[in-house]
């Protein structure tokens, strides 16, 4: 029973005092159930938060959630880095990419998606289906062979491998989510700018860019997280550990073959979560408008 | 919005599924690899020491790991002055997925550490170099156990040289004992023996907080299994086969149901709590049976317990089956330049003593006994040395050949075991299950 519905059956005449009673109960139960969901949810975030501050020994095994000592230990651990490597040699190696490939992926996307979705060149179906394509394809099947490819460039240990291909369109997803945003856009508006004498550029540039904006953000917003939480791609291709993003620093906090610093793991995860978190945060309401103006009209 | 779910599920079981599909992946490329490979320079066995060269070095182990190796080049560095060292290091898992990737494109590091389940695939493959030729020259091999030295050959070539080894020991924590009032052992226990103990340390520790249990559940362990075979007269790869049967795996595992009958182990449900922690060093058991080396890292944990050694429990004083495990081996990559160079720098990590003082008994105890002079023993190296010492002369048992599928046996021990530890299959299904893994690994 909402608000609105509420105040009119009030109005009615009805006894004021035994519906506010049954909203209240009904509520009630609602946002009981609600906050302890929240509470289940959160709790392992609280508890990673927490336990940073706690000494390395006291985290695992130990569900309790405040810690019975303070200690910022586990800070100081994560940010003197692992084998010599500072921790900010990590965070600006992973900001770095994290950047760098938002920028690629949006403009190359873009730029892919306009060809598809609005010039018609020969074979163009064709090539739809292929780029859709290479979303089924599994990422084993071609680790090797481009592994091999990059090393006879001598690409091999730089981040060149891991950006090339954010700035060549070959993030088949966002040009699919970029297509498909623009065939919803009215093509009357291309026919428009066209009447006025733009070309292909113009057109690309001064109309569909800006109407593209809730479709770049959101590719962004995905770039960024997927990039700065990639671990595989940098494992693989850069071996310098003064290259080394904090996903792989991450994981050399525990390793199985000797004792796991915990504590310092726990640490350098949050740390490494701010900027994410922040990133998100900032960009989140265009998350939601880019879901809004799906069905946007001329 | 399924899309994007899907992408992002599909990442995140990329990710998990990466290290074993790299596996495969690099064995099946190779085998095409290997077939036109043929007819590479025969690598010079001097090497010219004015070049200028830089070697790839790759380890996997943990930030401590990683200073003393740097400590250790810069010593290397400064010794050769045109010898440059470029290293990378990852985590144990992580490792091998690149290694795996670079082997099946031919970049492997020119000298990378090796482990024992792994020499099989890449020695077998021609992924990394014999070092027959280097040893006892480029590397001195005078120092080192020779049955230590074997235990790197696959097919009669040495592929990877240990730098360290490890035996197994019983721990007990001396003090935890007598505050239960339960007499420390002296001198040597039977199995029986050691499972009964268990049993008096859990009644005692049953009251306390945390409760005590007399040990982990130790049928769990892979090389203790291999040392109880020992004793039995058996193998546990005898030509390249299995060398026992389903009945006597099912018989070690049963006493995994008697020490949990019996409450002697710790519930396997509280084990699995302490992932990455030791509940020996929290003194939550009384005892373990581990790797002496791994000493200092339970006697660091929360409770700092004060630990002694004892060789793993034996019915029968001339058969106790024991050997030393190869520890961290190194070896070189087949598509090295600097062959030479590399098996100058292997002879440095292994034999050298101010390397050997560096490491101490991090790695293990060192397998070269030049590298174990730079050690100055104190507290508990002295501990793990004399340990080491003294079953010097009671090691009859041996260390199973590097095949290919070692790894894969130990993992699914380890995976099945739990099984066995949960109750969810009793001894002889386990037994079962795992020969049939075990034949598919050994194909």
């Amino acid at each position: 029973m909402s608000a609105t519905q509420l105040l009119v059956t009030a109005d009615r005449g009805r006894p004021r005092s035994r519906d506010r009673r049954r909203w209240t109960l009904k509520e009630l139960v609602f946002h009981v159930i609600v906050l302890a969901i929240l509470a289940v949810i959160l709790y392992p975030v609280a508890w990673m938060l927490l336990s940073t501050l706690k000494p390395s020994s006291q985290i695992v095994g130990n569900a309790q959630l405040l810690p019975r000592e303070l200690t910022t230990a586990n800070y100081e651990t994560a940010l003197s880095g692992i084998g010599g490597v500072s921790f900010w040699t990590f965070f600006q190696n992973s900001t770095i990419l994290a950047v760098l490939s938002v920028i690629g992926v949006v403009l190359s996307s873009a730029l892919a998606a306009y060809a598809f979705a609005r010039i018609d060149f020969p074979g163009r179906a064709a090539y739809f289906g292929l780029m859709i394509g290479t979303l089924l394809l599994p990422f084993h099947v071609v680790i090797i062979p481009q592994y091999i490819m990059f090393n006879a460039f001598g690409m091999v240990n730089t981040f060149t491998p891991l950006l090339l291909g954010k700035f060549l369109a070959t993030e088949a997803f966002f040009v699919f989510l970029m297509v498909q945003f623009m065939r919803g856009l009215p093509r009357e508006l291309d026919e428009a700018a066209r009447i006025d004498g733009a070309g292909h550029y113009r057109t690309f540039w001064s109309i569909m860019l800006p109407l593209l904006k809730p479709a770049l953000v959101t590719s962004a917003i995905f770039t960024f997280i997927w990039t700065w939480n990639d671990f595989f791609g940098p494992l693989l291709y850069l071996k310098d550990p003064d290259l080394y993003t904090l996903p792989i620093a991450l994981r050399l906090f525990v390793d199985q073959s000797s004792s796991a610093d915990y504590g310092g793991q726990m640490a350098m995860a949050v740390l490494a979560l701010i900027p994410v978190f922040l990133f998100f945060l900032i960009f989140q309401r265009y998350l939601v408008d880019g879901v809004a103006t799906q069905g946007l009209k001329g | 919005m399924t899309t994007r779910a899907i992408t992002s599920a599909a990442r995140s079981a990329a990710r998990r599924g990466a290290l074993t599909a790299g596996a495969f992946l690099a064995v099946g490329s190779l085998a095409v690899l290997t077939g036109c490979s043929g007819g590479g320079a025969e690598p010079a066995a001097t090497a010219d020491p004015d070049e200028k060269v830089t070697l790839n070095f790759a380890w996997w182990g943990d930030a401590s790991r990683a200073e003393r190796y740097e400590a250790a080049i810069d010593l290397f560095e400064e010794q050769n002055p045109n010898i440059t060292i470029q290293t990378s290091f990852a985590s144990f898992g992580d490792y091998w997925t690149a290694r795996n990737t670079e082997a099946a494109s031919r970049t492997l590091p020119d000298v990378f550490q090796m482990d024992l389940a792994y020499l099989a695939e890449y020695g077998g493959f021609g992924h990394v170099l014999p070092l027959d030729e280097y040893l006892g020259e480029t590397i001195a091999t005078d120092g080192i156990e020779t049955s230590l030295v074997e235990a790197g050959a696959v097919d009669d070539q040495i592929f990877g040289l240990a730098s360290s080894s490890s035996t197994l020991a019983t721990l007990f924590n001396g003090p935890l004992l007598e505050e239960l009032g339960v007499e420390v052992p002296e001198g040597q226990l039977t199995w029986d023996e050691y499972d009964d103990l268990l049993a008096e340390v859990s009644a005692a520790g049953a009251s306390g907080d945390p409760v005590v249990y007399g040990s982990l559940d130790y049928t769990q362990y892979f090389w203790l299994f291999q040392i109880w075979l020992g004793q039995q007269g058996l193998s546990f790869i005898e030509d390249g086969e299995l060398g026992f049967d389903q009945e006597d795996l099912a018989d070690w595992w049963s006493r995994s149901a008697t020490i949990h009958e019996s409450s002697g182990a710790m519930p396997a449900e509280r084990q699995a709590q302490f992932e990455g922690v030791d509940a020996l060093g929290a003194a939550e058991i009384a005892s373990d049976i581990s790797w002496a080396n791994f000493l200092p890292r339970f006697s660091e944990g929360p409770a700092a317990p004060e630990l002694s050694l004892a060789m793993p429990p034996y019915d029968d004083e001339d058969n106790t089956g024991m050997f030393l495990k190869p520890g961290l081996m190194l070896s070189i990559g087949t598509n090295s330049e600097h062959p030479a160079q590399a098996a100058a720098f292997i002879d440095f990590l292994v034999n050298d003593p101010e390397v050997g003082a560096i490491f101490g008994m991090s790695r293990g105890v060192p397998a070269s006994a030049t590298a174990a002079e730079g050690i100055e023993a104190s507290g508990l190296d002295e501990q793990i040395l004399a340990y080491q010492d003294s079953v010097a002369d009671k090691l009859d048992g041996q260390a199973p050949p590097a095949v290919q599928g070692l790894g894969t046996l130990e993992q699914t021990f380890v995976a099945i075991s739990q099984d066995v530890a949960y109750g969810a299959a009793t001894p002889a299904e386990a037994a079962e299950r795992w020969f049939g893994e075990a034949e598919n690994a050994l194909k």
